[in-house]
């Protein structure tokens, strides 16, 4: 009996399952803590339609007005009608959880690579940086669709189950200190040429972007013209714009895995040939554009099927799976810059420089330069907005979001339904199943449970 | 050494008889049983020159005697000529024997046939004419020994031999039968008479010998309380067991038409609820005993432990497949916890099985410990029994369609409630909203259920075995072949090949057993890729080829549906190949000391191809075909060594058994898939593919554990079990991975009692029986209080490789408890006709294992912990076996069973701050209801509403939620009716289930009016204010900006409107079986022969409104209607 209870721990001990390496080797190696940095982005990629993947372009670009579905789209009207209910799982499954998911990779990664004792401090700091910057885009999107959400910072469940939803500022304010870091710890350089993961450009662009929501003007302006000025980028043609290989983009996610090498937005938009596409471009955007616009011809296709056009969004131009990759989803580009600094320098105003900055695109597109005598502010910001709406039309949100911030969006939905639209559904609601779990998480006023 | 023995009998003298008693054995090596009584007296033969076996063959078969002798002697025999009419048999047998070497004796209605003296061999290993030699020895001691054994010679071990006195009224003395089945009695009048009594055989009265020489028992009735039940590691007649044990014979699993072990078990187990997933063949079954256990089902196993001959299956009843198709999904954690994918108990033959045993409470289940937590089935195959080798052969050919469905609208009632949708919304129709209705061919109808799932399947099956052997050696083989098509368009088939062989033998010296049972199962299967039940909802005037007679992709420029008819291109292949082998030796240390060891081995392996073929695709789209090839392999092994020892002390009998277990499970995936092909015919190529990747995983279990069992008996009256183990298990972190658990058994057989017996002599058994005890669990995945990061299949970023986090972890989880109370009480009336059996259980849980429910916020939504709550199943089992006719040409049997089962959260401490605070209240069932409560639709608006609780204009899951039920069954049981008159037999069995279920409401696949086709029930719409329907307005609208008291999708997801009413009432199976008398069959040489037709799920009546109760699924082929017809002969 004794000897049988001596021998009883080897009877139970098992050997590691061939797929899963303890957490801590993977801690104790540069290659394979960066492995885990590269699972990472993978992780923000993995699925079509997940907010970094073309999902925030989708939903908002419904909500916004910039696009409309074709057919009955059980899952996507509700965002066109902005009637988007707690249930949605496009909300839950889509958004909520891969973002939540991302998060939480982020977080782990500052935890262990900080905790290990083998890693280069180099290799620390960069992790730490590239996860501190994934973590805020996260949290910059979740907080501008949702309001006020939970700020999971640990890896620890049972404080992450159970949180309350934290406001917007302190949201922002958790964004702007770690953007700060990360921007510190990130080098000038990208770790690789293909802009497939984050620099100290990157760090300051969303640095740039969350000081312009907040109307921090001068501190916008001072991101903005550091990645203007000192990184390097240069605008490209319109028709280069969203090739991988350009010069103007920032930081691009590029495909996971072998399949799917095309763009989240070019599966989403393309249809195939002879077949009615899913969503098509509304009027209202086609209308802001000159005709002459270069961004018109190169960034739309005109599809004609049955005596009927439809217009679809053509920034990305590949819908199926190839074997290079010449075309990656874009996060920040150089143009996205220039408008900032050009908001915030009306705000300032300094016109003469904002007026620079905005022909800088209004030139590329082929579009007459403004000429900034004779403009007032409001002029000024319509232009600004105009030039938002037209530059990045269908990209990350950026006109539900725009809409919100200047306050146009209850003017625009008065407008286009009039009976139906209430100001409650600027936000999206928190997802049902998620409140089932967490029964501190209140739902957004004017949804029901 | 022999000290614990030699207190009952002198063990010198013992070891004497024991020789003798071999050596009297050995005569008896062949034996033909008698049949039943009356036969005439005298005999009439008439035999020329013929063997002396077919001669005695002939003797035994008009008198009724059994004849026992050695099969050797008939080498030794002349022919036998002999001419009798109406003679005796004493002089029947002086003529059959005149010229033989041989003589014969008459005892007990038994001829024993013996060398003569004269022949006998003289060495020392003199198998023969030793019974002057024994008799001489036993004269030497005033006492009384003697041996009982059965009609093959095996002891009877623990039979009651009592002194009756010269008025043959008991006397105190008595004793029972040791391990070989001896006894030995001292002091015995000779005037007395001995009463040798065995459960479940016939009780007899012999005048007092010295020596009593063998004392045949021969088996009573087919009482079913005498039946030997298979207790997992020792065998207990079911009259003495004190656990809860329940069980179906190869009798019943034989009559239904079905492939799967597990489909046979529907309604026959008290306490044990099946639910099919689908129809598919080959697809799995929920088994749940006596209750939900698992808080969180969709990923910790409540399942309970499927033992086949001893060896645990290598992949318990989960599922096979790596990848997704008609079986489903091949994971426990679909919305509807009906886990999908194949069944690995489908590569078992349902032929080849002798008994499925069902362990229920903590004293049947405590020798499977923790493994047993929520139950053990263990399932035997057939054995051979031994005498005339039987060759046996069974073919059956049958048809099957889907059992229920529903019927779905025409083009014009599909295209009215289009219409009247647009009008409803106020909407015009444009190309784009409608192109059904104004690009698409209106006058264009498809029944897509007809042609989905309207075909009818074709099965056809044949088995062929051989058994036979002897007294020390018995064998049965058998092989199976068995193909089943299915109801889907194509070519679609299931095949199975099995092959069962089992083998026993002892040795002569009764030291030794063994036993080997192996058993191999190979399966076949082209089945398509997704269940075509999903795709009925397609428009009804979709076109399906276009006018080139090729498949159609679009209409009009508009698809919308993918073209059903393309998947038939498309090809879901899997085999399996399933060993299971276990061979079982005992060794006779000491008269009482069996030492044994079971050594049991399974692997499944199974291999899955799937390829969608470029002409399945739009060619709209840029096309290539992509393949996929899976392999998986789950290996079990377990030795178990084991000891016992047995202890006959008058009439106290002890019973000692210790024993460990030692498991180990491994399993291995691999999955390849290759895409960008070119040309369909190279879709069995990997090389064929322009992209090929790659994934593997594996995973390994070990368990270990001792044990001990203490068993008394006194009297066959008062019995008493004590178990005690310890249990270790891998899948808990250093220093949790063991923990004790123990369970006590205890029943009063009162019947036993004289003074019962006389006052109620129609009381022929009563037995209360109960038992308490703790067990533990750890049904949980590997590796969960590991720390680990993942590989994902196709994740490289920037072409290299990336790892993830894999889970959340806890290493503190610890093994849970469960506490199971049992009582019961089994009444036997009017000679055992009628058997009453009820139980009464209540199992509490507490520190369940569970995947807790966690928030997405921390990033995986579970992690695996110990649950705060404490669950609570208890129930009433009731169960009836009735022979209401036992006439000599006329039987009627009945049997039935009731299940009254009740789940219920005892506790659940700050539920209310918990992830679970809308999916539990205390002091209700886990499988509740609390939702909305459902108002059907409002007259006023036509849209689905619910009960505003609080009045407050807005539905609040907090405020608003109401207990609107559960989903448990409240009853559930079976009955069957057995007739039989001559030599017809006519069996029905209904198996019935009072529940609520997912309602059709449920399934609706949009709102009616959008672009899908509905189930007919939909035109009970409303269509004016003051309308009462039970289905809103036609709307074409997605959403409808509704909110409030109206939600888009109340009816299916957030009110109790989703559940309907689910109970069943079902002809499972109906079978009639004619056996072709015997005339007949002598002339084609066969034994036996019997035809047969039976149904499977004949009818089922149900106030359900979706399609089947069982899977309540719109969108899943519903379980099939079968008719098979065959014969089975018997040569």
């Amino acid at each position: 009996m004794l000897s049988f209870a001596i021998g009883c721990s080897q009877l139970v001990e098992v050997e590691m399952p061939a797929d899963q390496l303890i957490t801590s080797s993977i801690y104790a190696d540069d290659v394979t803590a960066i492995a885990a940095l590269r699972g990472l982005y993978a992780s923000t990629m993995s699925s079509t339609r997940a907010i970094s993947n073309a999902g925030v372009s989708l939903m908002c670009g419904l909500s916004a007005g910039e696009l409309k579905t074709v057919r009955p789209n059980a899952d996507y009207d509700p965002f066109m009608e902005n009637e988007v209910l707690p249930e949605s799982y496009v909300i839950s499954t889509l958004t909520w959880a891969p973002a939540y998911k991302t998060i939480y990779q982020a977080n782990d990664l500052i935890e262990k690579s900080q905790q290990s004792h083998s890693l280069k401090p180099g290799t620390v700091r960069q992790i730490t940086g590239e996860a501190l910057l994934v973590r805020s885009l996260n949290f910059f999107y979740l907080t501008n669709l949702f309001g006020a959400v939970p700020l999971t910072l640990t890896t620890d469940y049972r404080t992450n189950t159970a949180l309350q939803r934290s406001n917007t500022q302190d949201i922002y304010d958790q964004i702007e200190r770690d953007l700060l870091v990360a921007a510190d710890l990130l080098p000038a350089e990208y770790p690789s040429p293909d802009r497939m993961r984050a620099n100290r450009w990157a760090a300051k662009s969303l640095l740039a972007r969350l000081y312009l929501y907040q109307g921090k003007w001068q501190e916008a302006i001072g991101q903005a013209s550091a990645v203007i000025e000192d990184g390097g980028y240069k605008l490209e043609l319109t028709g280069r714009t969203f090739l991988s290989e350009s010069k103007e983009t920032i930081l691009q996610f590029g495909a996971v895995g072998q399949y799917n090498l095309s763009t989240g937005a070019g599966q989403t938009f393309i249809p195939g040939f002879d077949v009615v596409p899913n969503y098509q471009v509304s009027s209202r955007l086609l209308s802001a554009y000159q005709s002459t616009d270069k961004r018109l011809q190169d960034w739309f296709l005109t599809l004609s099927l049955n005596g009927q056009n439809y217009s679809i969004p053509f920034k990305y131009k590949l819908n199926t799976s190839s074997g290079s990759r010449p075309e990656a989803n874009i996060v920040f580009r150089l143009a996205e810059l220039y408008l900032i600094r050009a908001e915030a320098y009306i705000q300032q105003s300094q016109i003469a420089e904002a007026v620079h900055d905005l022909n800088q695109l209004r030139g590329r597109a082929d579009i007459s330069l403004l000429d900034a005598s004779g403009l007032t502010t409001e002029q000024l910001l319509e232009a600004v907005s105009l030039e938002r709406q037209r530059e990045l039309c269908i990209e990350w949100g950026h006109r539900w979001f725009d809409l919100k911030r200047m306050g146009l969006l209850d003017a625009q939905m008065n407008n286009i339904a009039p009976e139906t639209w209430k100001p409650e559904k600027a936000l999206y609601p928190i997802p049902s199943a998620e409140r089932l779990s967490n029964p501190f998480l209140t739902q957004n006023p004017g949804y029901d449970d | 050494m022999h000290k614990t023995f030699t207190g009952a009998i002198p063990h010198a003298l013992l070891f004497k008889v024991i020789m003798i008693k071999t050596l009297v054995l050995l005569l008896l090596i062949l034996c033909w049983e008698a049949r039943a009584d009356v036969h005439a007296q005298h005999l009439t033969l008439s035999h020329r020159h013929t063997g002396l076996g077919d001669v005695l063959q002939d003797v035994r078969e008009q008198s009724g005697y059994s004849v026992f002798y050695d099969a050797n002697y008939l080498k030794m025999a002349r022919p036998v000529t002999v001419e009798l009419a109406d003679a005796t048999l004493e002089q029947s047998l002086a003529a059959i024997f005149a010229d033989q070497p041989f003589t014969y004796s008459i005892e007990n209605r038994v001829i024993v046939i013996t060398p003569k003296p004269a022949k006998r061999p003289g060495d020392g290993s003199g198998q023969i004419g030793h019974v002057n030699e024994e008799a001489n020895l036993v004269l030497a001691y005033p006492t009384v020994t003697g041996r009982v054994t059965d009609s093959l010679g095996r002891p009877l071990a623990g039979a009651s031999v009592r002194v009756l006195n010269a008025e043959g009224k008991r006397t105190m003395l008595q004793t029972k039968t040791d391990h070989d089945g001896y006894f030995e009695l001292k002091h015995v009048p000779d005037d007395a008479q001995l009463e040798i009594t065995y459960i479940g055989y016939v009780s007899q009265i012999v005048g007092v010998r010295p020596h009593q020489g063998t004392i045949i028992l021969a088996i009573s009735s087919s009482s079913i309380l005498e039946v030997e039940v298979n207790a997992g590691y020792y065998t207990v007649k079911d009259r003495l067991r004190t656990g809860n044990i329940g069980s179906i014979s190869s009798k019943d699993i034989e009559r239904q038409p079905v492939t799967n072990p597990l489909a046979t078990l529907h309604g026959r187990v008290p306490g044990l609820v099946i639910t099919q997933s689908s129809g598919v063949p080959g697809s799995s079954f929920r088994v749940e005993l006596r209750g939900r256990t698992a808080i969180d089902r969709e990923i910790t196993d409540d399942q309970p432990l499927f033992v086949i001959d001893g060896v645990p299956a290598a992949q318990n009843n989960g599922y096979l497949n790596q990848y997704t198709s008609a079986l489903g999904y091949p994971t426990n954690s679909t919305t509807a916890t009906i886990p999908g994918g194949l069944s690995p108990l489908n590569s078992l033959n349902p032929q080849d099985i002798e008994r499925i045993e069902v362990l229920k409470d903590a004293d049947a289940t405590a020798i499977y410990g923790s493994r047993g937590a929520n139950g053990v089935i263990l399932i035997t195959t057939k054995k051979g029994s031994g005498g005339r080798t039987d060759v046996f052969v069974n073919m059956s050919t049958g048809w099957s369609r889907a059992s229920r469905t529903v019927d779905m609208m025409n083009t014009q009632q599909y295209l009215a409630m289009r219409r009247e949708a647009f009008a409803n919304d106020n909407v015009t129709m444009t190309p784009d909203n409608s192109f059904d209705l104004l690009v698409w061919d209106t006058t264009r109808y498809t029944d897509f259920k007809k042609l989905l799932i309207g075909g009818t399947a074709h099965t056809s099956s044949i088995q062929a075995g051989i058994s036979g052997g002897n007294s020390l050696t018995q064998f049965r083989v058998s092989g199976a072949y068995q193909g089943e098509t299915t109801v889907f368009p194509g070519d679609w088939v299931a095949k199975r090949l099995t092959t069962d062989a089992n083998i026993q033998h002892r040795s002569i010296d009764e030291r030794l057993h063994m036993a080997l049972a192996v058993n191999y199962g190979s399966s076949n299967s082209d089945l398509p890729t997704d269940d075509y039940a999903s795709a009925i909802n397609i428009t009804p005037n979709m076109q399906l080829w276009n006018e080139d007679g090729e498949l159609s992709w679009e209409e009009g420029g508009y698809s919308y549906y993918s073209n059903p008819l393309a998947g038939l291109k498309n090809v879901y292949t899997v085999g399996t190949d399933n060993l299971n082998a276990n061979l079982q030796l005992r060794y006779r240390v000491f008269p009482g000391v069996d030492l044994r060891s079971s050594f049991g081995y399974n692997t499944i392996r199974t291999d899955e191809h799937k390829t969608y073929a470029i002409g399945s695709q739009n060619p709209a789209y840029e096309r290539e075909g992509s393949a996929y090839f899976a392999s998986n392999r789950f290996n079990s092994w377990i030795w178990e060594p084991q000891a016992d020892y047995r202890k006959v002390l008058g009439a106290h009998d002890i019973q000692l058994l210790v024993g460990g277990s030692i498991q180990q499970q491994e399993s291995y995936a691999s999955s390849i898939s290759g895409s960008g092909y070119s040309n369909d015919l190279l879709l069995n190529s990997l090389a064929g593919a322009a992209v090929v990747s790659a994934t593997n995983g594996s995973s390994a279990y070990k368990y270990a554990a001792i044990y001990g069992r203490v068993s008394y008996n006194l009297e066959d009256t008062y019995l008493l079990t004590l178990s005690g183990r310890r249990d270790g298990s891998s899948r808990f972190g250093p220093g949790k991975q063991y923990a004790n658990f123990g369970a006590v058994g205890v029943a009063w057989i009162f019947t036993q009692e004289r003074l019962l017996q006389e006052k109620l002599p129609w009381l022929s058994f009563g037995k209360v029986r109960g038992s308490y005890g703790t067990t533990g669990n750890d049904k949980i995945a590997n590796y969960q209080y590991l720390d680990t990061y993942e590989t994902v299949l196709n994740t490289s970023y920037q072409d290299s490789m990336t790892v993830r986090p894999h889970k959340l972890f806890n290493p503190d989880y610890r093994w849970e408890s469960t506490r199971k109370l049992e009582v019961a009480m089994d009444l036997g009336f009017f000679a055992d006709r009628i058997l009453l059996s009820t139980a009464w259980f209540r199992n509490v849980s507490s520190n369940q294992l569970i995947n807790y429910n966690l928030a997405l916020t921390t990033g995986f939504g579970s992690v695996v912990s110990n649950f705060p709550a404490k669950v609570a199943n208890s129930g009433l089992e009731v169960s009836l076996v009735a022979d209401i006719i036992r006439h000599e040409s006329w039987e009627w049997t009945m049997s039935a069973n009731i299940t009254v089962p009740r789940n219920q959260l005892l506790s659940f401490p700050n539920l209310d701050n918990s992830s679970y605070y809308l999916s539990y209240r205390e002091g209700h069932p886990l499988n509740l209801i609390y939702l909305y409560r459902y108002l059907g639709v409002d007259p006023e608006n036509g849209y689905y509403h619910a009960e505003d609780l609080n009045g407050d204009g807005r539905l609040t899951s907090r405020e608003d939620r109401q207990v609107l039920g559960h989903l448990d069954p409240t009853y559930y049981g079976g009955i069957q009716n057995t007739f039989s008159y001559k030599s017809w037999e006519l069996t029905f069995f209904f198996d019935y289930r009072k529940q609520l279920g997912t309602g059709w409401l449920a399934w609706q696949f949009s709102r009616p009016g959008g672009l899908a086709n509905m189930p007919v029930t939909v035109m009970d719409r409303w269509q004016q204010p003051g309308d009462v329907t039970s289905v809103m307005r036609y709307t074409q609208r997605t959403s409808d900006g509704l909110s409030s008291l109206y939600l888009r999708d109340l009816a299916n997801t957030a009110s109790g409107g989703k559940y309907e009413d689910a109970s069943f009432f079902r002809l499972k199976n109906a079978t009639i079986a004619y056996t072709v008398s015997d005339d007949i069959l002598k002339r084609i040489g066969a034994r036996s022969t019997r035809f047969y037709l039976q149904t499977q799920n004949m009818f089922t009546i149900s106030g359900y409104k979706g399609a089947h109760p069982e899977v309540q699924s719109l969108r899943r082929l519903s379980p099939m209607r079968t008719l098979v017809i065959g014969a089975q002969i018997n040569f």
